[in-house]
């Protein structure tokens, strides 16, 4: 069965040719059919540009140095625009982070919805409109006949998000790919997205790359999850066996870091320093300046150690019983 | 073009108006008081590269033998007075205006701001006509009448920038811990509006120059024989067809210092990026 | 001894467009002692902000009033706005928009002592040091710094002063994951080493679960629960609190999807409503829900504004 979307030792740079900034050095993840992959990292880590790029959204001045992307089994890196076209929207639909600036504020957002289908599927924008109002409600906004009418400033943004969600499924896409889908949105308001894009994907059968910072988004809604540390990704598994026993001192720190529910104050598990941005990057292990558990060896490249079923990138993977708090504090951010 | 040695959009124009300033008013003394009198006998002699040219005449005579050299030169120092003046005054008002309309609010903001509003709604034209016909045109009348001409745009991006400035983090940071409103604008607002402000100054002096023109053209500058660059085309404009270069150099002149007056502005705005959003926005082009 | 600071019956709305008022918070009482950490959860546009910029005295109650340390302030008198000015400072979300580009390191975190015209007790180079900077920073404009760096340099500025309350709006929310944590340790040392009080403005329980005394969650203008945050987590009376709790990601691969589902978006601050505010989306609410405010009631250390709460 055909990958929703294969990522194949994908490099992208910026800037000067002469001078490039490497932001994205070697990125390999697989979206199977029907799962959801969480592409989890901070600032800087090269998620969104990752994520950006292989669709060709990555802007200006931005170059896919190497390495190959397919959705859906078709090529998209090299392809020209109208393959790109077809397959943005087509196969893989898009929701942003912020989804005022997805929606255009002068159209209504029916219409909108409606030229979404038409871009794919012709016909008149009227023809559409049980298919927009079928979609509104799929995404669970409430009396979908009458927003349709509506402008997108006179939704709130929890309501805005769904619409950007029914615009990316107006074609059925096979894959959805969702950049901090959740990050502008209230607590309350996040918890009602996931739950919509939750069953966009698994009700549906559909896949989905989900790209964002927050741990929690991750192990709400995806099967798999990815994570970048400058420009590579560090580590890949289950959620499961990520989340219970993450191999890579990253991830650990990470989970550690993350406040969690519960009675009682207590010192968090903070990590040292912070995350480096490209054009800084450590050479060999990139995260060693911070790691607890780093050693000569981490000097060099480190070298990639599949586990269960996932692997990660460490000279020592899943030595983590002396967790990332005990050398926490020294040095600031 | 920055950064690898000097920023030719900046000093380029700056080095023009520069010299056109000194030229204007160390020129006509190099020359002599002689090039500027009337000549009869040498009226309306072409440039020294056409046939009939006149020696020590390089840009012609106009129409009562003056050397035009001198006159574009004298007329500069006072287009260039008026010009230069009105824009500083503009400015000074403007930033005055704007702080306490941006800064303090409330009710000066709305008397300040309709003020603005009737003011550009009047024909300036008409007020100027009033004005010289009541006071006169003797150049410190025109530097108030320009002044009055060009201080809503700076009025308007002061108050903007102050408006802005007065909600930052780091204004209210300041005022939190107890900071004066004078300390606060000294301090933290005044810094962005300066900026600003040099840049719709450049802006003005191009825009003042122009308007000077225009009311020496019609008559409301400074009397003849006092030269100004609008009214040296205006007692040219009937010769046109005969001897073009009376209407010319001035005319030259003009269209120089203001791309030049401009030029600074954009190359000032690009320099320093406060403010430039406001200053796009207001500016209508 | 009085507390740090104690809000009574704080009321604040704006005139917004169109006519229409606006009311950020509503009747809001709240004390908080020193060293304590007195959380205010809620979602935006709840009145979170506004309360906290209240308490710090940056804007003007409606009605109400606040006391710091037992002083209330009419605005008229300069000393007694200075006096405090020195007892409460404000620490704020965007530690980029806080900071002046056009002031080093250095003079950002001396300018309270500048504007004063005083010498605090501690230098710029302790001040540095308790926010565990290089004192070799101080030359450095906030472009040169990270997030984390910069919400340190606000934090050494807020404590120049030498405050007894500090106000901290949102102060993680900006800043990357692991760093979040390093200031949020940052703050309770602090807290540990000066006794400073803190009133933290957030809207992720999980992060005001680990480092709150006490906690307010805040809907549409007013505290609907209060108590010690141990209760206020794990057994939410208010069922606004108890959807916050159920917003928060669980953590657990596989918990997912088991928990009770969040209906709607938060009513307008700008209806005009008899009632509770939040029987537009209460699954419990009943008619007494919609006719009437819930007052205040005591039970036990928590205090919530339900009808039905028990």
């Amino acid at each position: 069965m055909t990958a929703a979307l294969e990522i194949d030792d994908l490099w992208v740079e910026a800037g000067d040719p002469d001078d490039p900034l490497v932001l994205v050095r070697g990125v390999s993840l697989t979206v199977a059919a029907a799962s959801v992959v969480g592409l989890v990292g901070e600032s800087g880590s090269g998620k969104t540009v990752t994520c950006m790029a292989s669709l060709g959204l990555a802007g200006r001045g931005v170059r896919i140095t190497g390495g190959s992307v397919r959705a859906q089994g078709i090529e998209l890196v090299g392809a020209d625009e109208r393959t790109l076209m077809r397959v943005r929207g087509g196969v893989v639909g898009t929701v942003f982070q912020d989804p005022l600036s997805s929606l255009n504020p002068l159209q209504r957002i029916g219409d909108q919805i409606a030229e979404a289908v038409m871009l794919h599927h012709g016909g008149r924008r009227r023809s559409h409109h049980a298919r927009v109002v079928e979609l509104l409600a799929k995404v669970g906004v409430p009396a979908p006949e009458q927003r349709a009418r509506a402008y997108p400033h006179e939704l709130s943004g929890g309501l805005r998000q769904r619409v950007a969600i029914a615009m990316a499924l107006a074609n059925d896409p096979a894959l959805l790919v969702a950049d901090e889908p959740t990050t502008a949105l209230d607590v309350t308001v996040q918890a009602q997205v996931l739950d919509v894009i939750r069953s966009a994907t698994r009700d549906e059968a559909r896949s989905a790359l989900i790209v964002t910072h927050d741990l929690g988004l991750v192990a709400e809604v995806a099967d798999r999850v990815a994570v970048m540390y400058a420009g590579q990704i560090v580590e890949e598994g289950p959620v499961a066996s990520v989340f219970q026993d993450p191999q890579h001192p990253y991830t650990r720190g990470l989970l550690a870091s993350r406040p969690v529910l519960a009675a009682g104050r207590r010192r968090l598990g903070a990590m040292v320093g912070r995350p480096p941005l490209p054009g800084s990057w450590p050479a060999g292990c990139a995260f060693a300046p911070r790691c607890p558990v780093a050693t000569g060896a981490c000097g060099e490249a480190p070298p990639i150690r599949t586990s269960d079923q996932g692997w990660s990138r460490c000279w020592h993977p899943g030595s983590g019983e002396t967790t990332a708090t005990s050398r926490a504090e020294e040095g600031a951010a | 073009m920055r950064r690898r040695g000097i920023d030719l959009r900046l000093w380029v124009p700056l080095g023009v108006l520069v010299l056109t300033i000194v030229a204007c008013f160390v020129g006509p003394m190099l020359l002599g008081p002689e090039a500027g009198q009337q000549a009869l006998g040498e009226r309306l002699a072409p440039p020294a590269w056409l046939p009939g040219a006149i020696d020590g005449r390089p840009l012609g005579t106009d129409a009562f033998g003056r050397d035009m050299l001198t006159r574009t030169l004298e007329g500069g120092q006072v287009s260039l007075q008026v010009g230069f003046g009105a824009a500083t005054g503009a400015v000074l008002v403007g930033m005055v205006l704007g702080l306490v309309a941006g800064y303090w609010g409330g009710w000066c903001d709305r008397v300040i701001m309709a003020g603005a509003d009737i003011w550009l709604a009047f024909p300036f034209l008409v007020i100027a006509l009033a004005a010289v016909a009541v006071v006169g045109s003797d150049i410190p009348v025109l530097i108030v009448l320009l002044t009055l001409g060009g201080w809503v745009l700076p009025t308007r991006v002061t108050r903007t920038i102050a408006l802005r400035v007065r909600s930052e983090d780091y204004v209210v940071a300041a005022a939190g811990a107890g900071a004066s409103d004078l300390y606060l604008v000294r301090r933290h607002v005044l810094p962005q509006v300066l900026p600003a402000n040099l840049v719709v100054w450049s802006f003005t002096v191009g825009a003042l120059v122009v308007i000077e023109g225009a009311l020496s053209f019609l008559g409301l500058g400074v009397k003849p024989p006092t030269a100004s660059w609008g009214n040296i085309i205006a007692d040219g404009t009937p010769y046109l067809q005969t001897a073009w270069w009376i209407v010319a150099w001035p005319a030259l002149m003009i269209v120089v210092t203001v791309i030049c007056a401009n030029a600074l502005g954009n190359a000032l705005r690009g320099r320093w990026n406060a403010g430039a959003d406001v200053i796009d926005k207001e500016v209508v082009p | 001894m009085s507390p740090v600071i104690a809000l009574e019956g704080l009321a604040k709305g704006y005139d917004i467009a169109g006519g229409a008022r606006l009311t950020a918070v509503d009747d809001v009482s709240l004390t908080i002692a020193a060293g304590e950490t007195y959380a205010l959860v809620g979602e935006s546009g709840c009145g979170k902000s506004t309360l906290a910029r209240m308490a710090a005295m940056l804007t003007a109650p409606d009605a109400g009033q606040v006391s710091w340390s037992g002083q209330t302030v009419s605005q008229q008198r300069r000393s007694a706005v200075r006096a405090v000015r020195d007892h409460t400072q404000f620490v704020f979300q965007d530690p980029a928009a806080a900071l002046s580009p056009r002031l080093t390191v250095e003079e950002a975190v001396s300018e309270p002592l500048r504007i004063r015209r005083r010498t605090g007790s501690r230098s710029v180079a302790d001040l540095l040091d308790d926010v565990g900077l290089d004192r070799s920073m101080g030359r450095r404009y906030p472009r040169e710094l990270s997030g984390g760096q910069r919400q340190r340099v606000v934090i050494a500025r807020a404590l120049a002063l030498e405050p007894k309350l500090l106000v901290l709006d949102e102060p993680v929310a900006s800043l990357d994951v692991s760093v979040q944590a390093q200031v949020l340790n940052l703050l309770a040392d602090l807290q540990a080493e000066h006794g400073l009080a803190y009133l933290l403005i957030a809207h992720d329980l999980a992060v005001v679960s680990s480092v709150a005394d006490r906690i307010g969650v805040m809907y549409l203008g007013q505290i609907v629960e209060e108590g010690p945050a141990g209760d206020v987590v794990t057994t939410p009376r208010h069922p606004y609190t108890q959807m916050l709790i159920a917003s928060v990601p669980a953590f657990v691969p596989g918990e997912r999807g088991e928990r009770p589902r969040v209906v709607g978006d938060p009513a307008s601050p700008t209806e005009r409503r008899t009632g509770c505010a939040f029987a537009t989306r209460c699954a419990f609410a009943t008619q007494v829900c919609l006719d009437v405010a819930p007052p205040r009631r005591e039970l036990g250390d928590v205090a919530v504004r339900c009808h039905h709460a028990s």
